[in-house]
């Protein structure tokens, strides 16, 4: 059986071999929201680039100074020590031995992640070799480590008992040069990039492949809206993605009428632009995951536009959540009202079952003036360094010992889907199960629709669906977890053959709209009455969660079901 | 009916009809017995005040200057009976009608198509009868002073 770094070093060189059999690379991910538009049969509008603002290799504002491009550095190397073998873990590491440095190669971009102007996007190449002497003083230790690294200390940055940072003109220079070279061939591939003014496609598709559905829904409303494109922190997604993001077009008044007339019909249109994406990230980033294919599991998916207005700063009162790039440019200025192109998992008979995190932005009204929103998706980099696990999150079943088998496994999913089963057909969420719709292993879908809420009560009707999802891996953050997505879902014994430990994660979703009359259109619940659902549907998914251990002789600690005997 | 008895007649049908109504709105919204989001609520509300309280309005405006002893009173009234209470009382009958018809409707098992929309309509259109009607008398019998 192979160690862990033996492990950890195959997964890596698979990790290799797969981001060099991926050339070209789409920057495309697997829950975008806003696939290829020629798919869709929806041209794109030709954009000037030299008008965009927020493009994030173009630096929105003066240049840097040294000062600035040294704390950069800095928090770029702090930034990815947990990330990294054989560097130490954090900085009290660093420090304690007053003085510590570190030799670099030289400096690159990561075009994967290509906001410049944030720490985290710097990448001086770097080995940890600093440290091991013994000083008693920073003076004697810097002056150990200045000697280590050669006069000047030109090839090396270093970490200072106190916390500040001594790096050479050289590697200053070195990184400066870097980003210039970055720059200049990503604006040169900029005029191969494809952009669409969102609100022109929005218009055409609402128009073309409108669908009929008399619920007016949106993402839920006690959350902030996290424009952007989905990058690592969503369900299914890689750092490839940011090969696409978005850029914003101030708009001259000579667009203004058409552009009021799309925004406000966008707005009304309910659904619209059903596609299929596939639950799994591409093995090879030159498909197009919103193909679906026969041998995936793909979920349908359909976009909405809704609009927003604030009477206060949006951005500050955590109601907009913005890109660093847009935040950048946006700087000083007040959202006053804002458009948005969400996407949501519906069902065939366009029931909507699940939002997408990020929203894609329409347009900006900000105290300056009115702000197209552009997808800009660049050319590939003809390399991949594709970023592929994903975390789990939502753990409620442990199998350990005698049970993590797949047997087990199977059974153990078998009971915790029948308890929520259970629990939701019974009273306060009184669903129905979906027999219509083919959900994937490890998931079934319920709703209630256009019936009495019990959940806010009389004389409120609800139309709601409740998404139920469940993932089996052996541990939290699977390699592979992006690229197969689908393969966790179910108990897969292929998956599951040698695992010392089984966890099942469990997401649920749910979309709710309600009514104070029956035959009234049903809406957005307000945040209270948000909160109040929220509220019912934690505590009934917690008593099944109990009943299902019970069921499997585990303990329950409240959050978890741990069990490790025979059921 | 004389004139005194019609303008009794009136003053306390739009004064009931105008607290009732209002506060039924305001205070009932929401629930079992008025199933009505709080817009479609502020907006019958909206639709229906108005007109109510100008006629109290030009009603109590009388009543603040009108001579006790006003020989007028006594005579007959010109206009018939019906005249002065059938669209009075229909266009109440309406709006009561469509509150009925809008809880029962939006019973579990019910399957009539009812909605605010509905009841929206109906309380236009009571508005309507009395604006094309009842209001004409109440300008006849409650002269403003300078007249």
């Amino acid at each position: 059986m192979p160690t862990v770094i033996e492990s950890r070093f195959l997964q890596t060189l698979a990790l290799c071999l797969c981001a060099v059999s991926s050339l070209p690379v789409h920057g495309q991910g697997e829950s975008s929201p806003h696939p290829e538009d020629k798919s869709r049969g929806v041209a794109s509008p030709a954009v000037d680039a030299h008008k965009l603002v927020g493009i994030p290799f173009v630096s929105p504002g003066e240049p840097e100074t040294r000062e600035q491009i040294v704390e950069q550095i800095k928090n770029s190397i702090l930034h990815r020590l947990p990330e990294l073998t054989g560097y130490p873990k954090d900085f009290d590491s660093l420090k304690q031995h007053k003085a510590v440095a570190l030799r670099y190669r030289g400096a690159d971009i990561n075009p994967f992640v290509p906001y410049l102007y944030q720490h985290k996007y710097i990448y001086p190449i770097v080995d940890y070799w600093g440290g091991e002497w013994d000083a008693d003083s920073l003076e004697e230790a810097k002056a150990e480590a200045l000697k280590q690294c050669g006069v000047g200390g030109g090839s090396c940055v270093l970490f200072l008992e106190d916390e500040s940072v001594l790096v050479s003109d050289k590697m200053v220079s070195d990184y400066i040069g870097a980003r210039d070279k970055f720059v200049s061939e990503q604006v040169a591939k900029l005029k191969a990039a494809d952009m669409v003014v969102l609100v022109q496609r929005a218009a055409k598709l609402s128009v073309s492949a409108s669908l009929p559905s008399a619920d007016q829904f949106s993402p839920p409303s006690n959350k902030p809206l996290e424009v952007g494109y989905p990058d690592w922190q969503q369900d299914y997604a890689s750092a490839c993605q940011d090969r696409i993001f978005y850029a914003l077009l101030p708009l001259g008044t000579q667009d203004a009428e058409e552009t009021q007339n799309n925004l406000s019909r966008v707005n009304q249109t309910g659904i619209y632009g059903a596609y299929d994406r596939r639950v799994s990230t591409p093995d090879y980033a030159t498909e197009d995951f919103t193909t679906p294919d026969k041998d995936h599991l793909t979920e349908h998916m359909a976009r909405f536009t809704r609009r927003y207005e604030f009477t206060s700063d949006a951005v500050s009162a955590k109601r907009v959540t913005l890109p660093e790039n847009l935040r950048d440019v946006l700087a000083g200025q007040v959202i006053k009202e804002i458009w948005i192109e969400g996407s949501v998992r519906i069902t065939h008979d366009n029931l909507p079952l699940i939002f997408d995190q990020y929203v894609a932005p329409v347009a900006l009204r900000t105290d300056r003036g009115l702000y197209l929103g552009v997808q800009v998706k660049m050319p590939s980099e003809g390399f991949g360094d594709c970023y592929v696990g994903k975390p789990f999150s939502g753990k409620v079943l442990e199998l350990a010992g005698a049970v993590s088998k797949p047997d087990y496994a199977k059974k153990a999913l078998s009971t915790l889907l029948s308890s929520i089963q259970s629990t939701f057909s019974a009273e306060p969420i009184a669903a129905d199960l979906i027999v219509t719709e083919t959900f994937g292993p490890g998931e079934f879908g319920m709703n209630r629709e256009h019936k009495p809420s019990y959940l806010l009560g009389a004389p409120y009707y609800e139309s709601s669906t409740y998404t139920i999802e469940t993932w089996a891996a052996e541990e939290d953050n699977p390699f592979g977890s992006l690229y197969g997505r689908e393969s966790f879902k179910g108990a897969r014994s292929d998956h599951l053959q040698r695992a010392d430990q089984i966890y099942f994660f469990l997401k649920v979703s749910h979309v709710h709209t309600r009514a104070v009359h029956k035959n009234d259109t049903y809406s957005d619940p307000s945040i209270v009455e948000i909160e109040k659902i929220d509220d019912g549907v934690n505590k009934a998914t917690t008593r099944a969660l109990t009943s299902a251990c019970s069921s499997l002789k585990g303990t329950f600690d409240g959050a978890m079901c741990k069990i490790n005997q025979p059921f | 009916m004389n004139i005194d008895q019609a303008r009794r007649w009136l003053a306390i049908y739009f004064l009931l009809v105008t607290v009732i109504t209002g506060g039924f709105l305001l205070l009932f919204n929401g629930t079992t017995v008025l199933p009505l989001s709080a817009d479609d609520a502020s907006a019958c509300f909206q639709i229906i005040i108005p007109v109510l309280v100008g006629q109290v309005t030009v009603i109590f405006q009388w009543i603040a200057v009108a001579n006790k002893d006003d020989p007028t009173g006594k005579l007959e009234s010109p206009v018939p009976t019906w005249a002065i209470r059938l669209p009075a009382l229909m266009a109440i009958l309406i709006v009561v009608v469509a509150t009925v018809v809008l809880a029962y409707a939006n019973r579990p098992g019910v399957n009539w198509t009812v909605s605010p929309t509905t009841f929206k309509s109906a309380v236009t259109f009571a508005v309507t009868i009395l604006n094309a009607s009842t209001v004409f008398l109440v300008a006849r019998f409650f002269p403003s002073s300078n007249k």
